[in-house]
């Protein structure tokens, strides 16, 4: 029922909460055959993956399941979220800097535009366009 | 029989040929171009559109939507039809400022082409891209070409730090909680097909801006076709830009809408 069977998207699933659903019409969308495949809003796949580590992190911290590294290092354990969050922030900070310094400033785009304006101008004045009088 | 059968092959062959040939050759362009007070950007625009399509042999239209600009864009348009004819320049006015969603609404109700251009007509767009984009196009039959300011070869000119610190940030959120796989997701120059941009058109709610980020939203989620253009993005000669409080308020609650809903 589940695994390998051919069906097309437009399968209708429950509509339950964080399934959008998908308002495409056959006939304009991929002509291939999809696997089914269960479709989150963006909100819902962050929330599950936040469980996912949160479950992760608490059992370990919790000794649910035995392992060396927790009785070793049981502070490096409890602040785990916290320094990866930290990192990942320094890593955005700097990545957004980096992109915002390296932006393209397209000078040579600005006077070629220009050029075009004047061209633009006289070209259409040729034809007969009557430019608005500027006070 | 058998000549019957002849007849009929030769029948298709002919339909074949004929529809090959409609396929090739009779694409045409609809350009839309939304003006609100515009009188100076909009001939020049005109004209440039008019040059860069005509040297790389495109059949085209500007379809001009304006929407009651005081300051008599709708006066230039229909110097410009004068000059053009009837045939590449069509005026379908408004009566009052009614917004981009329903202008785009507005101009596709008219549209002769196969495929719509729609960009911004403050020169901030640069007409000599079109040709770009068709090209792109027809590369692997996309749904969707999306000019883009954040790849290779394509840039801002006019804005300062803080205004690119503010862009570069929004683009970095909105990779992160969107992922859409389209690197410019509120720029405003793209070419669609004709059905696809109805069908994007009438699923979209969001009013401003937000909408340019909606409609490639929710094209990636209906699994149409993307491709990417680098442009250069000069911001507005004439006229001024604005980037204030509202602008980000408006941004940010669009982002979480679409972070919330597709």
């Amino acid at each position: 029922m589940f695994f390998g069977t051919t069906l097309h998207y437009h399968y209708r699933l429950p509509l339950c909460l964080g399934y959008r659903s998908r308002h495409s019409d056959q006939t304009h969308t991929s002509k291939k055959k999809k696997f089914l495949k269960i479709i989150m809003t963006k909100l819902f796949e962050w929330l599950s993956a936040l469980a996912i580590l949160a479950t992760i992190w608490i059992s370990l911290l919790t000794n649910k399941v035995e392992n060396s590294f927790s009785k070793e290092h049981p502070k490096l354990l409890l602040y785990t979220p916290l320094i990866s969050l930290a990192s990942f922030g320094l890593y955005a900070v700097f990545a957004v800097l980096y992109q915002t310094l390296n932006f393209n400033n397209c000078e040579e785009a600005a006077e070629e535009l220009l050029k075009d304006i004047n061209e633009a101008k006289t070209s259409l004045a040729f034809e007969g366009y009557k430019f608005p009088e500027r006070p | 029989m058998f000549l019957f059968q002849n007849i009929l092959n030769l029948i298709i062959l002919l339909e074949l040929f004929i529809m090959g040939d409609a396929n090739q050759e009779n694409n045409k362009y609809t350009i839309l171009l939304p003006t609100y007070n515009e009188i100076d950007n909009l001939p020049i625009v005109v004209w440039l559109i008019n040059k860069h399509m005509t040297e790389s042999g495109y059949d085209f239209e500007i379809i001009i939507i304006d929407d009651g600009s005081p300051d008599g864009t709708l006066d230039a348009a229909k110097q410009l039809e004068g000059i053009y004819g009837k045939e590449k320049i069509v005026l379908r006015p408004r009566e009052k400022k009614l917004g981009l969603g329903t202008a785009y609404i507005h101009g596709l109700n008219f549209a002769k082409g196969n495929f719509i251009i729609i960009m911004d007509a403050d020169l901030s767009h640069h007409p000599k891209f079109i040709p770009k984009f068709i090209e792109k196009q027809m590369e692997e039959d996309f749904d969707v070409v999306s000019g883009s300011r954040y790849i290779e070869n394509g840039g801002v000119h006019g804005w300062d730090f803080r205004r690119k610190l503010i862009s570069r940030g929004a683009n970095f959120l909105t990779q992160l909680l969107l992922r859409p796989r389209a690197s410019d997701l509120t720029g405003s120059f793209r070419l669609y097909k004709k059905h696809v941009l109805q069908h994007l058109v009438n699923s979209c709610v969001s009013k401003g801006y937000v909408f340019q980020m909606e409609m490639i939203i929710r094209a990636r989620q209906m699994d149409y076709t993307i491709g990417e253009v680098p442009i250069s993005f000069v911001d507005r000669v004439y006229g001024e830009s604005k980037l204030g409080g509202s602008e980000i308020f408006q941004f940010a609650s669009g982002l979480l809408y679409l972070f919330a809903t597709t």
